[in-house]
């Protein structure tokens, strides 16, 4: 047996971490036992901003590592964290995995860092959640301070919040003592981190997702692997999107369809923003997609064609979806 | 070589290490370092690659120790530092003692008393028990002397009532927990007030009860104060009363992040200082310069710590440790009183910081699996930790006091004077263990 | 209010070195003034004007790095780090100048590995021009470059003790016949 240690900033409970075990029992079942993976939870072995680091030295063999925290060296996979007109999670999760195999910058980039890719997972849609103050239009952001990542904190500031940049893994603590008002969230996270026990306003924005969530390994170890392990974490990689999107979004049920409004037995008060608001989100956006442009462009990436090739994948899945339903359904 | 092996040599040298003098942080960071090595020149089969595990080991420790000092919640650390040794400077801390010591100046120990209540005031705006005993040993113990105090009551009481200074908040352990366990820092904070005036009721009768049994060691004043002068003394207090409102208030207010209240106290700490003419600019660079030795110091140990963290994540020790338990099917109460029992005697040789950061990761997930409430666990471990600081033979407070009075009087001495008041902290500690409600109760009001 | 140590003796070692400990011990007392004042324009701000500084939290993080890094060699050198010397005191005074070596030379080996991390960390960000995502995308180069200097003087100033102590020794062995002399 053969173990692999596996790296995540995730806490050890909700979701993500159910979704990475299924993935590990996975492996070991169609592996024989041949390969187990053994999880750090919560950064315990090296936090989120330093696993691309240490997993591409070898650190860890594997591991969860997230486009914003190092911009600089995921230029060309951040584009999965602007938002587009798709925001469905299980099109923009499809579209991101096979733009990643398909386009040699994005395979460029992961092999610069010593990285094999094996598989994307997406935040799903972004939700707002506050204390004390809810926030139920977009003018009410003015003058809150907000933990935002990447463009999404750039787009509430740019309505009047003061954006703080810091992991999500921070935002309970962040909240809690008030350094922040609200932070931004997504369904399924709420429970795992338990920000309702510290804020209990949730906004809907249904807005984007970031989609720069890698499931990757170290290359040497991959490179070490048998070619039929390989083939099979390959495989793995491919099937457990379904399987992750699937559970993401049961599990954002908590905002959807919550008629109680209570997460894990704290009640809670669940708002939504207008169809005008969602659409003025989405228009600030364009700003950074030409700024996304510009820098990807600087780094040698053609950003024109990597841009379009994502948009062909993403209207290629929103159209099957659309005629044949999500994969689990059919 | 397995893991577990490996992480068991290490730690039995690391242990021969301490105890021959090498600093606690080299100890322990050696022990990570070549541990980490070991284990990843191991990892992928049973021949030793020197080579190959180089990257790894580098990676893993300098990104524990950037991304641990990275922190903005941290830097509450060196703030409330800060605030303790301008406190001191500008004579916030010894107003506090003044204002107490003329009310009581008839009661039989009075003094003893006064400076027991003079820590807790002063462990109200600072974070480190450390700092409350140096500080208030400075200001309590000349006192006490003079009045022909027996030694070992003089000082005894100022040893043990300094180590209300972590569990009165603010508290540097209380933040180094909530970080470590995810528990909200304000709600730790709160839980340590009770817990903390008790301890203190528990100091003040064992003064009490040791006056009355040997009059001659607490001989009692002649000197009265009027109304007027005791009211004027207790006047003086007020930059403290301020520091106090503020950072408590201000954090349950909601007006504050404990951060902010951090740094809002500092600042007006230093502000009053100036204004008031009580801190020259040599104080205020002492204090400054004290501040930062102290940060670097603390902050050393906790990376230090973390490293070892890291390497015992690495090899699932925590996972082994547990399925032990499990499997012998131990009690809820027989694991807390082995938990208890390790913490004890760990505070017989390390500093509290330390002890913390390495047993976390192996007690947290016990308790979190037997149900019980991080929080009041918290107030339980920094309980401890604090009676590991007057338990001989490495008793820091007791060390402190000792070099305050300039080894005039003998840490022997001062531990046969802490004895006397160790077996009260006991019934507190089982107080605090078996009744959770004491530090739940105000939290869980908020 | 004094740290953590009794009695300190001298630093010792060459003057350039002490003279940079006490730089960088002032530098950490500007980096905790620093992060007191940014948070307190913050809050101010905060509350009479409405606005805050940009950053200000990735601004305080770096600060962190300058205000608990830059004292350790300082630190060594007064052998103010928390050690346990209850059972060393009951050793004869001739084996203390031995202690002493023991401390700085693991204290110098240990440091080696984070030092040479440390390079490698700044290294890696100078080269990929790494930046915080947030409202100004700071470079990261300054919290490396201040945790690198730290380190170095840190290990230099281990070196020299390690120099020093081994020196010690070997003169307690050349005049072992005499009594201990004053500075053990
Ligand atoms: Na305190
Ligand atoms: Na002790």
């Amino acid at each position: 047996t053969r173990v692999l240690t596996w790296t995540d900033g995730s806490p050890n409970r909700g979701t993500r971490a159910e979704a990475a075990q299924w993935f590990a029992d996975e492996l070991e079942k169609r592996t024989n036992g041949e390969l187990k993976i053994e999880f750090h939870w919560g950064g315990a072995l090296l936090k989120p901003k330093a696993a691309v680091k240490g997993i591409g030295a070898g650190a860890a063999d594997m591991g969860l590592v997230l486009g914003v925290y190092n911009p600089k060296l995921h230029q060309a996979y951040i584009l999965g964290d602007l938002p587009t007109a798709y925001s469905d999670p299980w099109v923009s999760t499809r579209a991101i995995y096979d733009l990643v195999h398909q386009n040699e910058d994005m395979q460029a980039e992961f092999a610069n860092s010593n990285l094999q890719y094996i598989t994307n997972v997406t935040s799903t849609e972004i939700q707002l959640i506050c204390k004390d103050k809810p926030v139920k239009t977009l003018d009410d952001v003015k003058g809150l301070k907000i933990r935002g990542i990447g463009v999404y904190g750039k787009i509430f500031n740019d309505f009047g919040a003061t954006n703080v940049a810091m992991p999500v893994y921070e935002s309970y603590q962040a909240i809690d003592t008030g350094l922040v008002n609200c932070t931004q969230i997504y369904g399924y996270a709420i429970p795992a981190f338990k920000l309702q026990e510290v804020a209990k306003d949730i906004t809907k924005l249904d807005w984007g997702a970031l989609l720069g969530l890698a499931y990757v390994m170290n290359k040497d170890t991959y490179n070490s692997l048998t070619p039929e392990q390989q083939k099979i974490i390959n495989e793995l990689g491919a099937e457990s999107i379904d399987y992750y999107v699937e559970k993401m979004m049961l599990d954002n049920d908590v905002l959807t369809n919550n008629p109680n409004s209570e997460i894990d037995g704290t009640k809670v008060n669940i708002y939504e923003f207008s169809d005008a608001d969602k659409a003025r989100l989405l228009e600030a956006t364009n700003k950074y997609l030409e700024e996304w442009q510009k820098s990807a462009t600087e780094a040698g990436i053609d950003a024109v064609a990597l841009q379009s090739q994502f948009h062909d994948l993403l209207k290629k899945y929103d159209d099957e979806r659309k005629a044949k339903g999500y994969p689990w359904n059919r | 070589m397995d893991p577990s092996t490996i992480g068991l040599f290490g730690f039995i040298i690391t242990l021969v290490l301490i105890c021959l003098r090498v600093p606690i942080g080299f100890a322990l960071a050696g022990l990570a370092i070549i541990c980490t090595y070991l284990f990843f020149g191991f990892k992928s089969g049973d021949e030793f690659q020197a080579a190959k595990a180089v990257y790894p080991t580098l990676a893993l420790i300098s990104s524990n120790v950037f991304e641990f000092l990275h922190s903005y919640p941290l830097s509450m650390v060196p703030l409330f530092i800060a605030l303790g040794h301008i406190a001191y400077h500008a004579e916030i801390t010894t107003d506090i003692y003044y204002a107490v010591r003329v009310w009581l100046a008839r009661v039989p120990g009075g003094l003893a008393m006064a400076s027991a209540i003079g820590c807790t005031g002063f462990s109200a705006i600072t974070g480190s028990s450390l700092a409350c005993a140096s500080a208030m040993g400075r200001i309590c113990i000349p006192e006490m002397m003079r009045f022909n105090y027996s030694p070992q009551l003089a000082t005894s009481t100022v040893a043990i009532g300094g180590t209300l200074g972590a569990l009165i908040p603010p508290s540097i352990l209380f933040i180094m927990y909530g970080l470590f366990t995810e528990q909200s820092i304000n709600k730790l904070f709160l839980a340590g007030i009770i817990p903390g005036l008790l301890s203190l009721g528990g100091i003040l009768t064992v003064v009490f009860v040791w006056s009355k049994l040997k009059p001659q060691d607490a001989p009692t004043a002649d000197t009265t104060y009027t109304a007027r002068e005791r009211w004027r003394a207790t006047f003086r207090a007020w930059p403290a009363f301020s520091l106090f409102l503020i950072i408590i208030g201000g954090i349950y207010g909601g007006i504050f992040t404990a951060t902010e209240a951090a740094a809002v106290s500092m600042f007006i700490a230093l502000a009053y200082g100036v204004l008031a003419r009580k801190l020259s600019w040599a104080h205020f660079l002492q204090a400054m310069k004290d501040t930062a030795v102290q940060s670097a110091t603390i902050f050393f140990i906790a990376v230090c710590a973390k490293m070892f963290v890291a390497f015992v994540s690495l090899t699932g020790l925590t996972h082994d440790l547990i399925s032990l338990i499990e499997y012998y099917q131990m009690s809820d109460w027989a694991i807390l009183i082995m938990i208890a029992l390790i913490y004890l005697v760990m505070g017989m040789f390390l500093d509290p910081l330390g002890i913390m950061l390495l047993t976390l990761p192996f007690v947290i997930p016990l308790i979190e699996g037997m149900g019980y409430d991080l929080i009041w666990f918290g107030v339980v471990v920094v309980k401890l930790l604090e009676i590991g600081l007057i338990t001989p033979p490495v008793g820091l407070n007791v060390f402190i006091i000792n070099s305050v009075v300039n080894n005039t009087i003998p840490v022997h001495t001062i531990f046969r004077g802490v004895i006397n008041f160790l077996a009260m902290d006991i019934v507190v500690f089982a107080l605090i263990l078996a009744f959770p409600i004491l530090s739940l109760f105000l939290p869980n009001s908020l | 209010m004094e740290p953590l140590t009794g009695n300190s003796p001298e630093r010792p070692g060459p003057w350039i070195l002490q003279k940079l400990e006490g730089v960088l011990v002032t530098l950490s007392i500007c980096c905790i003034l620093g992060i007191c004042a940014i948070i307190n324009i913050t809050i101010f701000g905060r509350f009479l004007f409405g606005v805050s500084i940009p950053d200000d939290v990735i601004m305080v993080r770096e600060l962190m790095i300058g205000a608990v890094v830059l004292p350790l060699a300082y630190v060594a050198a007064e052998r103010a780090h928390i050690m346990v010397e209850v059972f060393t005191s009951h050793m004869p005074d001739r084996w203390q100048p031995g202690l002493n070596l023991l401390s700085s030379l693991v204290g110098s080996l240990m440091l080696l590995p984070i030092l040479y991390g440390g390079y490698l960390d700044f290294d890696s960000v100078t080269s990929d021009g790494a930046y915080f995502f947030g409202e100004l995308n700071l470079p990261e180069w300054p919290g490396r470059l201040i945790f690198l200097v730290g380190y170095i003087v840190f290990v230099l100033r281990l070196f020299v003790l390690t120099g020093k102590d081994a020196m010690t020794v070997v003169r307690s062995f050349t005049h072992s016949s005499s009594p201990p002399s004053e500075e053990s």
